[in-house]
């Protein structure tokens, strides 16, 4: 016998040389894959940090939005004709509550909901209705909550009593 | 491929998920909220709204806000159920053929129409998120529904514009994204108390299926009948101080529910909670403030009738399944009320086993259809499994502490390395003692391997850098390699099999660790205490050798003193002692030292000249252990 292969054993190296390549290559394409995937998590990792940073903003929001809601709530059942140390006083912590709406405008936050506007589900949560001939159909008549938006995202829609002509 | 979307369309909510990268995930709607309200309306301008926009005018167009669909879907005119709804519906439901039909705006809908409209807002967001087209669902229905529920879900899904590739089982989906397909030969419950209804069924797990062997429920049992104990009771409370009556108030009782509701929610991890809702009403005497203090066992006490009310379902099904409560080897919970901690309870104890919580109850469902979808796509087909180390592995450090170099649960292949330091003046061989396990303390770890690690030059404790290296690659053998960075002498050891225990052994090793996590604590607080003894009793000696005649007598005298009272209780238990001797040393040093600085800053102000500092006479860093972390390496 020569040194040179037989036909039958150059196919059998060839056969093992594709195998291998195509192994090769599979490992390739898994470890580009995992590379890859790697990356796309960094990007996600970034994008999600910033959806969570609006999150907690939001979170936090929540939280203060009762607490104005309720001094809103105390504003609109003012006595009349308070003792001038009482109004005073009670000046003061209207003042406290104009420093927490500060606080909301630093975070961002915005209000709305106005007596008049017309009612929008978008923005607004129906909370009851009434008719007044004069006004139109679905004004508000009443913002029981107003509504915040963190850019254009609705934190808390306003909860309004509408004008049900119908 | 486009991806197939799985949803959860609910009586109350319905909620969507995609499987990304082989895992399930909700997508959040175009709100931004991870469930949509089951809900459609037409507006006066004849627009249609689905989902919040219908929720939230609701209360001012009862008549064309239609809800609870699911109710309706496949039944027929003649059915019981549709007579019930026809009553308590404010909407109006009229007959179709032998079906029914629902009146909103001047028109008839099937509750195949309607149900479309929320599935076309699902893909519409689906797909405006995901920034591609999706065709193709998987939607779930209760166990019980039956053909014609089944075909007309199946119909409302092709008038949305989906190809629906599977209607599966509502149970069912909840067992797959537990991933209890797997568990072949398993009888598993799920126990479901939603906004509105309860369902229990059983779940047969085999080869290739899982059948639905027994369902049971109450169709008019929720979350919603507990938050109405709690506005009752709220109402009653009020009313019996200050004597008014706030259901008559629309807004008030707003307020009151969201009250309930949130203090319902809170109640799932605080022990109590303050309903607060200030100026809520007035009277001739002024305004009235709803303030009350619920706790989590008068809530109990309040729900506690509706908790037991879902035992007879889950007994009755174990009965039509022909099975004891002790076959039942899982319990799945499903719905947002099953976060309530009494219902879990109850449930835990009717079995005698924790049921699984810890998927998202109002998301499983959803997530069990994407993870359907998957299998359907072939997603999960090419997935490369990933190891973990099961127990932490690390050192022993001064002390007899363990010092965790790899922790536990990290994916592997994975490599880390620290930096550690002598202990003693001029140590000149370390021993490093590889451990693993959870405990803090190094005795109460397996032993891995040890070594020497020899020819560390000469010099003051806390100097030299000695880099430990641990390396676990993809089979789970464990290299550690220690480097003297003076001398560049390195040591290796290799250990086999670091992964490869026994599930009971790490059970047993976890558990311990558990166990002894109080005592440990104190030793390793102990071993600390000690430890910055010996390091302020060195640095204080060194310092008085260093002062020379730059110190009175005197003051000499004042630190040694304290340096032989700290010796003297540095080895008890006494920590109180040893941290009070320890700080006394500090105090008495500290002012040498100043003294020694003045007069050094003396010295050069005369004669500026002289140069730097020496090296050596600056106070060592009581940090002699780690003195810097590297970043953590993985897959290298």
């Amino acid at each position: 016998m020569t040194e040179e292969e037989t036909p039958q054993e150059e196919e059998t190296r060839d056969e093992t040389e594709t195998a291998s390549c195509e192994k090769c290559a599979e490992y390739l394409g898994g470890w580009k894959r995992a590379l890859a995937d790697y990356d796309n998590l960094q990007k996600d990792l970034a994008r999600e940090r910033s959806e969570l940073r609006l999150r907690a903003k939001e979170d936090v929001a929540h939280q203060l939005i009762v607490v104005l809601d309720n001094f809103d709530q105390a504003a609109k059942f003012q006595p009349e004709g308070l003792a001038k140390d009482v109004e005073t006083w009670l000046m003061g912590l209207m003042h406290v509550r104009n420093q927490l709406e500060g606080v909301m405008q630093d975070l961002g936050l915005v209000s709305y909901g106005a007596i008049g506007e017309t009612f929008d589900v978008h923005l607004h949560d129906a909370g009851g209705e009434r008719t007044e001939e004069d006004k139109e159909d679905q004004e508000i008549l009443e913002v029981a909550q107003r509504g915040w938006k963190l850019g254009e995202k609705i934190v808390r829609p306003a909860k309004v009593i509408i004008n049900n002509k119908n | 491929m486009s991806k197939i979307l799985g949803i959860d369309l609910g009586t109350t909510n319905s909620c969507m998920s995609i499987i990304e990268g082989g895992q399930p995930k909700v997508l959040e709607n175009k709100e931004g909220a991870r469930t949509t309200p089951s809900m459609v309306a037409m507006n006066k301008a004849g627009e249609r709204l689905v989902g919040l926009p219908a929720k939230r005018q609701a209360v001012t167009n009862p008549m064309n806000t239609l809800f609870s669909i699911k109710r309706l879907i496949g039944r027929r005119w003649a059915d019981k159920e549709v007579k019930r709804d026809q009553e308590v519906m404010p909407y109006e439901i009229v007959q179709k053929g032998d079906g029914v039909a629902i009146k909103m705006g001047d028109k008839e809908y099937t509750p195949e129409e309607i149900s479309a409209m929320i599935l076309q807002k699902l893909k519409a967001d689906a797909e405006e998120k995901l920034g591609e087209k999706i065709d193709e669902a998987i939607i779930t229905v209760p166990a019980y529904f039956d053909d014609a529920q089944r075909n007309a879900t199946k119909t409302a899904g092709e008038i949305a514009g989906f190809k629906v590739r599977r209607i599966i089982n509502e149970p069912t989906a909840a067992a797959l994204a537990y991933g209890f397909d797997k568990k072949i030969g398993q009888q598993i419950m799920v126990y479901d108390l939603g906004g509105g209804t309860f369902d229990v069924s059983v779940l047969d797990v085999s080869e290739d299926t899982v059948e639905v062997k027994s369902t049971n429920g109450d169709t008019h049992l929720g979350g919603d009948d507990f938050d109405r104990v709690i506005i009752d009771w709220i109402l009653k409370e009020f009313k019996a101080q200050e004597g008014i009556d706030l259901g008559n108030d629309s807004l008030a009782l707003q307020r009151v529910k969201d009250a309930a509701e949130r203090a319902k929610i809170e109640l799932s991890t605080a022990t109590q909670t303050e309903v607060n809702q200030p100026f809520i009403t007035s009277d001739a005497n002024g305004p009235k403030h709803l303030v009350l203090t619920l706790t989590r066992s008068k809530l109990e006490e309040l729900v506690h009738d509706l908790v037991q009310k879902t035992l007879e379902p889950v007994k009755a099904a174990l009965k039509d399944a022909g099975l004891e409560k002790g076959q039942i080897e899982e319990i799945v919970m499903v719905g947002g009320m099953t976060r309530m901690p009494l219902v879990q309870k109850v449930v835990e104890e009717f079995f005698g086993k924790k049921p699984n919580v810890t998927v998202n109850p109002d998301e499983v469902v959803a997530m069990g259809a994407s993870v359907q979808a998957g299998v359907l796509q072939g997603e999960v087909k090419d997935v490369l499994l990933l190891d973990v180390t099961p127990l932490s592995v690390g050192i022993e450090t001064l002390g007899g502490v363990m010092t965790k170099l790899i922790e536990r649960n990290t994916t592997i292949p994975a490599s880390k390395s620290q930096i550690f330091s002598t202990a003693a003046d001029n140590q000149n061989t370390v021993e490093i003692h590889v451990l693993q396990g959870e405990r803090e303390i190094a005795g109460g770890n397996k032993t891995l391997g040890r070594f020497i690690l020899s020819g560390i030059p000469m010099a003051p404790r806390g100097v030299p850098q000695i880099e430990v290296k641990f390396d676990i690659d993809a089979n789970g053998i464990l290299h550690v390699t220690g480097t003297d960075k003076g001398s560049g002498t390195t040591q290796t050891i290799t250990i086999q099999g670091s992964t490869g225990l026994s599930d009971e052994e790490v059970e047993r090793m976890k558990r311990e660790a558990e166990e002894h996590a109080e005592e440990d604590a104190k030793a390793k607080e102990k071993a600390e205490h000690q430890n910055l003894a010996d390091t302020m009793i060195y640095t204080s000696e060194k310092m008085l050798k260093d002062a020379g005649d730059k110190i009175t007598d005197e003051e000499r005298k004042s630190v040694e003193e304290k340096i032989e009272a700290l010796k003297a209780v540095k080895d008890t238990d006494d920590h109180e002692a040893i941290k009070k001797a320890a700080d006394e040393l500090s105090t008495s040093a500290q002012a040498v030292g100043a003294k020694m600085y003045e007069a050094q800053d003396k010295a050069n102000a005369e004669a500026s000249a002289e140069g730097e500092e020496k090296k050596e006479d600056e106070p060592i860093d009581a940090e002699f252990e780690e003195k810097k972390e590297e970043d953590e390496k993985k897959g290298e």
